[in-house]
């Protein structure tokens, strides 16, 4: 096994807190919910496997001489959770766990139009994701949203698509310089002083 | 004919890059930075694998092939050195079009394939060309082809197969364009299996399927942004664009510009989340850049074309 430090990228001198920063960042990075549908799945959950036994692995070591962070870490989601429980949708999402893309878009598109509900649609997103094809994939993701847009998991899948919460620490787009409350007050109170000097 | 050409090739390379400075030229190419947000040690090094695929193109594949170079090879080649993770050297040097000496990376293995396979796609897709297209294209391809069939051999001889892995997808392009298939995704499938191919050849296991995830995106995009950039042309001309038929024209297009947008964008969201599984180099900034910023700007500036009279 690599060593725990170099998985989590931080040093072993680092505190508990930058690991935990790390870590959390990293389980964002990789989060199966990120890649729901993605041909990479797999990879991404073994990476997520690797990033916490290293966070287990050092938060043990930790506990022994000081005291350690709970290592709990974030555990996979991909499985798919279907609401008709049985039926031939049920044996879709299993074929589709088992990565057989082929089987489950034929027997999707055996089912005829008057029995094609959200779930379906949702369904058929995941094959056309699977495929790479995104533009149909949205098409079906957007339609199970519309009839059925109470349901959290077509609503995250549809919008993890477009998310970049993989791309490291070249996403500037947020601002690091954010004023928070102590900072504040602080400026308030100089601004304060130097009003008194200048009477 | 052949040795005038030739000829042209060695010194007219020159004035074509005078052209191109002075916005006359346009290189081809929808993938590229956004050189504003890019940190300045990624713009160094974005320039010598620009100018390293350049050179080693002239000196492995054809002297001709520099004036087809484009920004999409350049970020399959960046992709590539990314994730093979071979070692590279930079070194200054003068070229014809930069008398100022400049990083320019030395040919290795990423390089020259890249260069071959690009010899080798150019040689398919002229091929294609003289069969599907008419009047003057049709005129200067053919004249052009002696170079190309020279790059694809060289190229072949390079990397034997590489012929094949082009030709096949190439093939069942043209014949979806023939039979003016309506799925967008189906067709530019075809192109993104040309490029998922490129990118991952000769290499194995996790890193395979990483880089061929990546290729198939960028593929698809560039298809895509093409068929989009296209839109008013070939609905003037009557010729075959998926977006056009699958939409029912440019308005149709235009009305659901904002689908249009997202799905480029996704395969951008999809390109880097790709490279998360294999991202720890000197080459991260460079992909998540583009596959952020630079894919953003590609797709607008596709998407904001105005209809040329």
């Amino acid at each position: 096994m690599r060593d725990p430090y170099q998985v989590l990228g931080v040093n072993p001198n680092a505190t508990d807190d930058e690991v935990k920063k790390a870590y959390r960042e990293l389980a964002k990075k990789y989060h199966p919910d990120t890649y729901v549908g993605n041909p990479l799945a797999d990879l991404a959950a073994e990476k997520m496997k690797e990033i916490n036994e290293a966070y287990d692995t050092i938060t043990k070591q930790r506990a022994s001489g000081n005291r350690g962070g709970g290592g709990n870490g974030y555990s996979g989601s991909n499985t798919y959770t279907s609401n008709s429980s049985g039926g031939t949708l049920y044996r879709v999402r299993e074929l589709l766990s088992a990565n057989r893309v082929a089987e489950a878009e034929t027997i999707l598109s055996r089912i005829p139009n008057t029995e094609r509900n959200a779930e379906w649609y949702f369904l058929m997103g995941h094959v056309m994701a699977r495929k790479n094809w995104l533009g149909e994939a949205r098409k079906y993701f957007e339609q199970a949203c519309k009839m059925d847009p109470y349901n959290a998991e077509y609503r995250n899948t549809l919008n993890n698509m477009a998310s970049h919460s993989a791309a490291g620490g070249y996403n500037t787009s947020a601002s690091n310089d954010d004023c928070g409350g102590c900072d504040l007050c602080t400026g308030l109170l100089c601004a304060n002083l130097l009003c008194n000097c200048c009477r | 004919m052949f040795f005038i050409l030739n000829f042209v090739a060695k010194y007219g390379y020159i004035w074509y890059n005078i052209l191109i400075k002075n916005g006359v030229v346009c290189l081809f190419g929808y993938i590229r930075p956004d050189m504003g947000e890019l940190k300045t040690k990624h713009v160094g090094l974005y320039r010598s694998v620009y100018c390293g695929i350049c050179r080693c193109s002239g000196k492995h594949i054809s002297r001709f092939s520099r004036f087809l170079l484009n920004y999409d090879f350049v970020f399959l080649a960046v992709v590539r050195l990314a994730l093979t993770g071979e070692k590279y050297v930079i070194k200054p040097r003068r070229c014809m079009a930069n008398l100022k000496k400049r990083g320019v990376m030395e040919p290795n293995e990423a390089l020259k394939f890249t260069s071959a396979a690009f010899g080798a796609l150019a040689y398919f897709k002229a091929l294609d060309d003289i069969y599907d297209e008419k009047g003057f294209k049709r005129f200067y391809t053919r004249a052009f082809l002696p170079f190309f069939r020279r790059m694809a051999k060289k190229a072949e001889k390079m990397y034997p197969g590489i012929g094949d892995t082009v030709k096949e997808p190439l093939g069942r392009l043209s014949k979806l364009e023939k039979e003016k298939c309506s799925v967008p995704d189906e067709v530019a499938d075809c192109f993104a299996v040309l490029t998922a191919n490129v990118a991952s050849f000769g290499m194995e296991g996790a890193t395979a399927r990483v880089a061929k995830d990546i290729g198939y995106h960028i593929g698809r995009f560039v298809y895509l942004a093409d068929a989009l950039d296209d839109r008013y042309k070939d609905q003037k001309t009557q010729s075959y664009n998926p977006l056009n038929l699958s939409f029912g024209g440019t308005e149709g297009v235009d009305q659901n510009i904002s689908f249009l947008r997202r799905t480029l964008l996704d395969s951008g969201a999809a390109i880097s989340r790709s490279y998360a599984l294999a991202d720890g180099n000197s080459f991260d900034g460079i992909i998540y850049n583009i596959a952020g910023y630079g894919i953003e700007a590609a797709a607008e500036k596709v998407i904001n074309k105005e209809n040329s009279k």
